[in-house]
């Protein structure tokens, strides 16, 4: 029987963590993620969770730890946010190479310079070569379906991959939703306990983890890595339908929105669905054919399912929440292009949404008007639109200082 | 690549029913640094007073000292480093270059 609970993002990622039974956590705060972090040790410190609570001097140690507890049998856990992330890329590696499937939660903040605490994607997009599965979330009931999808999906002895769940930084984290959140016997009937099926580090049975690998087998085991990736296409629908008959909620790989005979589509990830579904629909009852599109698993790429939904629409309008700079276009951009190449549509690549930026429901509107710009020839589209970007962005902060002469014309 | 290097690591026979995914190898017994070698110590027994001086900063910890019998050196592993002869106090053990191949009667 479930509970509901008003909770926060942070807080339903908590509750998977607990209910999944983690058994050795590590964790370093950092904004957004902090609650995380302090919830998790408030659990250990009162006897709700039974685990091991590391205290760890940065996020480069926290994963680390978490990856070496994992392989000496229990499910270990750690979040992170933005720049810690970036500490943590060179054990990402570590993590997915030797193929430890460790869960993270991912609280999405912008990359430095400049400095910021909010929202956007640069972090996770990043990390997104790195090996790890990432599934982004929309609500902070899908944060905890997510997380026990992740576990599942994960754990799975044919794919033996790390996961991040991605939540979008105080959009999803800190605001509050009613959640329903299932009783721990139901999660363990769904979850079973952490069967270590690869490496392991026990000492009646010593192991050599991470040893110098020769050019003759480097390239081989980085297959082996692609074909456990690969996998999870084959893996994750049957979790899903699983998850579906146990909890009642569906669990989506892509979620499309009156995509069906759309003639403008806006591919969405994260949070911003909802604002994108709440435009779209209100220029659905003005009889504008307008389909949202959301990419909820983006490592491994669904490029099969998202080149079938998007093969006939005529314009298909990529929103990121990352600038992916000197790319052709953002992220999510190149790999929607990628997935459904046909000569006869045209693709416009949109950022927005930077740095905590509200993606309202007037900015997605202008995003769809300029769709139908678009669509109807009035705009070639070829260039990366930025949907929310402020006409004075060249003359922000200018004011002569003394000594700044030759940066004011 | 030397063969050594590649053979470093591999499965041993108890586990040779179950395969493993990335980086893992359950036997570590055939890392050949014997193979890198150059210069080979060679000492001179007559002068050593066996004060295992050199057991103790050998980084590889393949020297065997006791009373009975002469300082040995597992030539399976020794990278030829020179660090026991630079520690010795008698300098009794020299580095030399000349020697192309060493019994080793481990």
């Amino acid at each position: 029987m479930h509970e509901r609970l008003l909770l926060d993002g942070n807080m339903a990622m908590v509750e998977a963590m607990r209910l999944c039974r983690v058994g050795v956590i590590s964790a370093y705060p950092i904004t957004p993620q902090s609650p995380v972090a302090e919830k998790l040790s408030e659990y250990v410190e009162n006897g709700k969770l039974n685990a091991e609570y590391i205290r760890v001097e940065s996020e480069h140690s926290a994963l680390s730890c978490a990856i070496g507890a994992q392989l000496t049998g229990v499910r270990a856990c750690t979040a992170t946010s933005s720049v810690g992330l970036a500490l943590m890329h060179e054990v990402l590696g570590v993590a997915s190479g030797c193929r430890v499937p460790v869960v993270m939660g991912i609280i999405n903040r912008a990359l430095v310079a400049p400095w910021s605490l909010w929202c956007d994607h640069q972090d996770t997009m990043a990390e997104r070569d790195s090996g790890w599965i990432q599934i982004y979330a929309k609500s902070v009931q899908e944060v905890f379906d997510s997380m026990v999808v992740a576990y599942r999906l994960a754990e799975h002895k044919d794919v033996q991959s790390p996961a991040m769940v991605c939540i979008d930084g105080f959009f999803l984290s800190h605001t509050s939703e009613v959640a329903l959140i299932p009783s721990q016997e139901e999660i363990d009937d769904f979850l079973p306990p952490y069967q270590p099926c690869n490496a392991h580090l026990s000492v009646d049975n010593p192991m050599f983890v991470n040893n110098l690998i020769p050019s003759s087998e480097f390239c081989e085991m980085r297959y082996q890595q692609k074909e456990g990736l690969d996998h999870v296409k084959e893996v994750l629908p049957a979790i899903h339908a699983e998850f579906l008959e146990k909890f009642g909620r569906e669990q989506f790989t892509v979620e499309q929105y009156c995509c069906e005979g759309a003639d403008m589509v806006l591919v969405t990830i994260g949070s911003m669905f909802g604002a994108a579904m709440q435009a779209a629909g209100k220029l659905r009852k003005q009889g504008k054919k307008v389909g949202v599109l959301r990419i909820v698993l983006f490592r491994p790429f669904p490029y099969e399912i998202v080149g079938e939904i998007l093969r006939d629409v005529p314009v298909v309008g990529v929103l990121d929440r990352s600038a992916g700079l000197g790319a052709q276009g953002a992220p999510l951009f190149t790999e929607v292009k990628t997935a459904a190449a046909n000569p006869s549509t045209k693709f416009v690549s949109m950022v927005g949404g930077l740095g905590g930026r509200d993606l309202s429901t007037a900015t997605m509107e202008n995003a769809f008007s300029y769709l139908e710009d678009v669509y109807n020839g009035k705009a070639d589209g070829k260039a990366q639109k930025w949907i929310d970007l402020k006409d004075n962005y060249g003359t922000l902060r200018l004011k002569n200082i003394g000594g700044n002469e030759l940066c004011i014309k | 690549m030397s063969k050594g290097q590649e053979n470093a690591s591999k499965q041993s026979e108890k586990d040779k029913n179950s395969t493993f995914l990335g980086p893992v190898a359950t036997i570590v017994n055939d890392v050949d640094t014997g193979a890198w070698r150059v210069d080979v110590p060679v000492v001179d027994h007559a002068s050593c007073i066996r004060c295992a001086i050199c057991k103790k900063h050998c980084p590889l910890s393949i020297i065997k000292v006791d009373k009975e019998n002469p300082v040995w050196i597992d030539m399976r592993f020794c990278k030829g480093c020179g660090i026991c002869a630079q520690v010795c106090p008698k300098g009794c053990i020299l580095m030399d270059s000349n020697i192309k191949e060493v019994e080793n009667n481990a």
